[in-house]
């Protein structure tokens, strides 16, 4: 045990880096999916092409592979930690639009035939009647897909950009002591998941409207 | 109701809707095959006639919630959906002036489709605040005193999902009248009902009909239509096949289509005439 005792400070540092990495994508992935589902729901048509073959590329390819093809392949020359950011956003936006997509879809008819026989107008009922239900439909979804987009960070190890399964192996090839350092690890990645899980039902129970 | 009479149906003012040759497809099937109507200020007409024969269709064409391939819908004088030019072409209008058609058409659904994010309230306000520019107090007020007619003052904090579906309806009903319409259009709006929630939905219809609200009323409930419409429309294979005052056309049917139509509720019913109606 005074494996971790020495190096939990490091560890932890490396966790930031891991908390950074994961919030900037899951931000990115958010918005971007949000816009792109959005489009693809409303109908706009260059959207949906581009829709239709990113979720395509990311259905089929391992988000390994986007990830060598990102930080390997691009011509322009992006730290690790860049280049993962990039990877993480690009394969998870397209998993969002697709939640989004399916949020608005799945809204009954009726409801925008009402908005319209009130006389609001195209923007007045998505802003006004579709999304704020849409949203209390995506939130568990989207849930998943940032928990799965924390794990995923991970992968980022293998281009070494520094994270923390990056700085758990250093320690355990250091110390010959990988059960408590991936130990460890895993303890982390596991609150990290845990808690943003909590935020998600407290989401889910604030958005609640049936009482 | 003699006054309504006196003010709408006998007065010699031109129709508040216009309704001339209106075709529709779905496909290859043709549920609107050539329909006139004229509807005058404060009339109610109960519309008629068994699922499928077009006439929730021809309701849903008058606000443009539905389009429509040949013919002409007016409202107030103003065609609905499309502008027509002096050879008769047509060009969809802009969004934003059937937008401005909707908002003078009420529409009450089967189906109630309140908001469910919004209470009671912000149902009833959400047009008037969002479409005619009302302050939220002003709505606020007009939104009360409209629930407290059709007795729901007190659930104006309350969310749809714990109403009744008559309670619902009833929501529904003062939505649409929010916006101040000049004609209300019910799409079936009791089908969905517990029977014993039907008569508090229909004599909130009635009492808006004694007003003097011009009402059309896709509907099923003969025994309503016998005692609050000026008129009753058949409907059948698309078309307006008989027409006129409620107990001619049903109790005197000639079209064969009628009188098959009407034998199936008198079977339901008893004899409708005997039954009160609430």
């Amino acid at each position: 045990m005074h494996v971790i005792a020495d190096n939990w400070p490091y560890l932890l540092r490396a966790a930031v880096n891991t908390l950074w990495m994961a919030a900037v994508s899951i931000a990115v992935s958010t918005v971007a999916g949000m816009l792109f589902g959005i489009g693809c729901a409303v109908g706009v048509r260059v959207v949906r092409v581009v829709n239709a073959v990113a979720v395509w590329i990311v259905r089929g390819v391992p988000l390994l592979v986007v990830l060598f093809v990102v930080y390997y392949s691009l011509p322009a020359d992006l730290s690790p930690y860049v280049a993962a950011i990039v990877a993480l956003s690009f394969y998870f936006t397209f998993f969002v639009s697709e939640v989004v997509r399916g949020a608005i879809q799945a809204i009954p008819r009726g409801q925008v035939e009402a908005a319209k026989s009130v006389g609001l107008s195209f923007w007045q009922r998505m802003r006004l009647v579709i999304l704020p239900q849409a949203v209390r439909a995506a939130v568990p979804p989207l849930m998943n897909l940032w928990v799965i987009l924390v794990k995923g960070t991970a992968y980022a190890s293998v281009i070494s950009a520094w994270e923390l399964t990056t700085a758990s192996t250093e320690v355990a090839q250091r110390t010959v002591a990988p059960f408590p350092v991936y130990g460890f690890a895993m303890l982390v990645y596991f609150f990290i998941c845990f808690a943003l899980t909590r935020i998600g039902r407290a989401a889910e129970a604030r958005l609640r409207y049936q009482h | 109701m003699p006054e309504r009479m006196a003010a709408g149906v006998n007065a010699p003012s031109s129709p508040l809707i216009t309704v001339r040759g209106l075709r529709k497809h779905f496909g290859e099937l043709e549920v609107l095959r050539g329909v006139d109507l004229d509807v005058h200020a404060g009339e109610v007409i109960a519309v008629i006639g068994a699922s499928g024969s077009g006439k929730t269709t021809f309701l849903r064409c008058i606000n443009f919630l539905e389009e429509y391939d040949e013919g002409s819908i007016s409202v107030g004088g103003e065609t609905v959906g499309y502008a027509f030019d002096e050879a008769g072409r047509r060009r969809r209008r802009p969004e934003r002036e059937n937008e401005r058609l909707r908002a003078r058409v009420g529409m009450v659904f089967q189906s109630f489709n309140l908001f469910p994010h919004l209470r009671v309230i912000d149902n009833v306000t959400l047009g008037p605040i969002n479409v005619l520019g009302e302050s939220q107090a002003a709505a606020e007020r007009r939104g009360k005193a409209l629930l407290e007619k059709v007795g729901l003052g007190a659930k104006v904090g309350a969310y749809p999902a714990t109403l009744s579906g008559g309670q619902q309806q009833r929501v529904a009903i003062a939505r649409a009248l929010a916006m101040n319409p000049t004609i209300m259009l019910f799409d079936e709006v009791t089908s969905a009902l517990d029977p014993e929630l039907v008569g508090e939905v229909l004599q909130a219809m009635r009492d808006l009909a004694d007003e003097g609200m011009t009402m059309l009323v896709v509907t099923h409930e003969l025994l309503f239509a016998r005692e609050v419409a000026d008129r009753v429309i058949f409907f059948a294979d698309g078309a307006i096949v008989e027409q006129g005052p409620p107990k001619e056309v049903l109790d005197r049917p000639k079209d064969e289509r009628l009188q098959r139509f009407m034998r199936r509720f008198t079977l339901l019913l008893g004899r409708p005439a005997d039954l009160p109606l609430s």
